[in-house]
């Protein structure tokens, strides 16, 4: 039954590892597989950031083709990135005073007259608040190659952010809408891959002990 | 003839064994015990670690979250109440240090060290943790909560891997230290039969037989006369040959009565629990903001890791300052050391730990209990808009908040009285009980204040 059980927990540390597999996961992407695509009246947008879409600074990479496939030069290109008004706001703030049931979508938490404050963490009102992407205007694009525009932004939050390209073409406005995917930055990532080193190594530091204590206390039957 | 010693026939409400009933008996000596419960725990544990570092990063959102800080956080309290340390026996990190043990564990002794500042350890990593909360934020953050399981379960794969049975649960959990104090309130009682235990001579509960091994938390039943380090993982019941093992249901706060050999370092920690509690509370004030304003103003920074540092050491203070005074008052009419009498006095406070613990914690189990239903349903795509996550009322919950921390006045207030009468005798126990009725009155009181106050969430 024991054997049974160990057996069947390794299992599960096994599958646990593997589903567990921390590498973040980019927007979902065009068939090329280099950034987001969209046709907008015969206009072919890419869009794609340098930095895969990870929370903090990001390039964003915007290039416009005409239905030639001729890239478009010497257009205004405008982007507008903010977390995406349905879904899941998870800024990561670090501000004490941040109320986590104001930036979260769903649940009403009753009603009660709460305190925006901390339980085990308090508030501390002299953190700066977050940036709110949702109100920032559109910044415009500077043109780095024929037909490529680029921007450094800094993205606040994780999870599903619409980003509104917009350029001008003969006095007329398009705009291509796209719905990317922000995951956390990687230091996550080397924290618990450094976790996971230490443990590996206490384990097997330990099983090598092992081994040799049973050789020496077979040597000196 | 050694059964017979046994008070088998004793109700259980009158200190009967427990194990006097069959089925009580078989499960507890069954090789199921406590595996069937241990590992769907470890089980659940995987799926709250999964979620706490690879889940959503809100609070709001995340399973891990819910399950640690609305459930299992609030519940743990009243589970060593009611049955001692057994959660120590079915804890994921124990479990994950007795398989490591089992593959490559070197079984070295305690180092000398971690015997004698063992309990100061805890303590002062229980502070820490407490503090590191406030300042960098576990509880509503996912990620850090999960960091922190993650440093737990390094601790007890070290342990595992090349000291003997559960050191790191008796030596260095912060839980554990806690546990530890708040068991001794715990209405159950694992004991040797004295009568039966002194004949014996092999000591199979501590050395362990191929039925089980020895006391995890190297407890010899024979002399042991304290819930503090006993799991009740059955391991001494199986490989007892005398059958000598009883297990009892005892008045709550029993222990704390009489402590034969009371440490100050136990005395200190239930003590900082309290402070603890008002720490969690303070920082709830509608005056925070304006009391950590001036203390920003008052010290020149607004470094948050400062100022709450030193509000967090007010309140610590506060409550040994307390004990510390009302000793040294006490010692006036005693004719006791102020040491001793903080030592042996400072139990008496566990009850009262217990019970504001429970109390703060009622909030976030009542207040937020059906987010654990939502987001385990938000796991499978299905969101859930404008429901309130409340259990029951607020005006339900102060109720039962004071209701409890009522329950822990009077249970502090008996264990000083019986602790005075115990320790003096001679006719100084009223002399000497006073002063700490008086600290169990002003402690009660700071309680009521801080639970009229509203709460925030965790979710």
């Amino acid at each position: 039954m024991k054997q049974i059980l160990y057996a069947s927990s390794i299992l599960l540390f096994v599958i646990t590892a593997i589903f567990a597999n921390p590498v973040p996961v980019s927007a979902s992407e065009g068939d090329g597989g280099d950034g987001l695509e969209m046709e907008v009246n015969g206009y072919h947008v890419t869009l794609d950031s340098q930095n895969e879409w990870v929370k903090g600074e990001n390039i964003l990479v915007v290039t416009v083709t005409d239905s030639m496939g001729m890239p478009l030069s010497d257009v205004d290109v405008e982007i507008l990135v903010a977390p995406k008004a349905d879904g899941h706001d998870e800024t990561e703030t670090d501000s004490h005073d941040s109320a986590p049931q104001d930036s979260m979508s769903g649940m009403d938490m009753g009603g009660e007259p709460t305190q925006e404050t901390g339980v085990m963490r308090p508030n501390n009102p002299s953190d700066a608040p977050a940036h709110d992407e949702e109100s920032a205007n559109p910044i415009a694009m500077t043109e780095s190659e024929h037909g490529m525009y680029i921007v450094q932004t800094h993205l606040e939050a994780t999870g599903e952010h619409d980003v509104h390209v917009m350029f001008h073409v003969d006095g007329e406005m398009l705009q291509a809408d796209f719905v990317v995917k922000v995951t956390g930055s990687n230091s996550k990532n080397i924290v618990l891959w450094s976790f996971a080193a230490v443990n590996v190594a206490l384990v097997a530091a330990a099983g090598v002990l092992k081994k040799q204590k049973s050789i020496t206390v077979k040597g000196g039957k | 003839m050694a059964l017979e010693l046994k008070p088998r026939n004793k109700s259980i409400f009158a200190g009967g064994n427990l194990l006097q009933y069959k089925p009580i008996d078989r499960f507890m000596r069954s090789r199921w015990f406590p595996g069937i419960i241990q590992w769907p725990t470890l089980i659940l544990f995987m799926v709250i670690m999964f979620q706490l570092l690879l889940g959503p990063e809100s609070a709001h959102d995340n399973l891990g979250t819910a399950l640690t800080w609305v459930l299992w956080w609030p519940i743990i309290p009243i589970i060593f109440l009611f049955l001692g340390r057994f959660w120590c026996a079915i804890c994921p990190f124990a479990t994950i240090n007795d398989l490591v043990q089992k593959f490559v564990g070197n079984n070295r002794p305690v180092p000398k060290f971690l015997k004698k500042y063992g309990i100061w350890i805890i303590d002062a990593l229980f502070i820490f943790i407490t503090w590191s909360d406030h300042v960098w934020g576990v509880v509503e953050n996912p990620f850090g909560s999960g960091i922190l399981m993650l440093t737990l379960t390094t601790g007890v794969i070290a342990s595992g891997s090349f000291f003997e049975r559960r050191t790191f649960c008796r030596h260095v959990c912060f839980l554990g230290g806690l546990s530890g104090n708040y068991a001794r309130t715990g209405m159950l009682a694992l004991r040797g039969t004295p009568e039966i235990c002194a004949t014996c001579t092999i000591a199979a509960c501590y050395k362990g037989t191929e039925k089980a091994p020895g006391c995890p938390l190297f407890e010899f039943p024979k002399t042991m006369d304290s819930n503090a380090n006993c799991v009740i993982c059955a391991d001494c019941i199986k490989n007892c040959p005398n059958d000598s093992i009883q297990l009892t249901v005892r008045p709550p706060t029993k222990e704390l009565w009489f402590v034969r050999k009371p440490k100050m370092e136990e005395a200190f920690l239930s003590a900082v629990i309290m402070g603890i509690v008002f720490v969690q509370n303070v920082t709830m004030l509608e005056v925070w903001s304006s009391m950590l304003k001036w203390l920003e103003n008052a010290v020149g920074t607004t470094n948050y890791a400062i100022t709450f540092s030193i509000t967090f050491a007010i309140a610590i203070i506060i409550p040994v300052a307390l004990l510390g005074l009302t000793s040294w008052f006490a010692s006036k009419f005693n004719k006791v050391s102020l040491v001793e009498n903080f030592t042996r006095f400072g139990y008496a406070i566990i009850a009262l730990d217990v019970a504001a613990h429970i109390a703060h914690n009622l909030f976030h189990l009542l207040a937020e209990g059906k987010s654990i239903f939502y987001t385990a349903l938000a796991l499978f795509g299905q969101e859930v808009h404008g429901a309130s996550p409340a259990l029951v009322s607020m005006e339900t919950i102060q109720i039962l908040q004071f209701g409890l921390i009522g329950l822990g006045f009077i249970g502090s207030l008996y264990a000083a009285y019986r602790i005075a009468k115990s320790s003096h005798p001679n006719g100084k126990a009223w002399t000497t009980f006073a002063p700490y009725a008086v600290l169990m009155v002003i402690l009660t009181a700071m309680n009521i204040y801080l639970f009229i106050l509203p709460m925030a969430m965790r979710m």
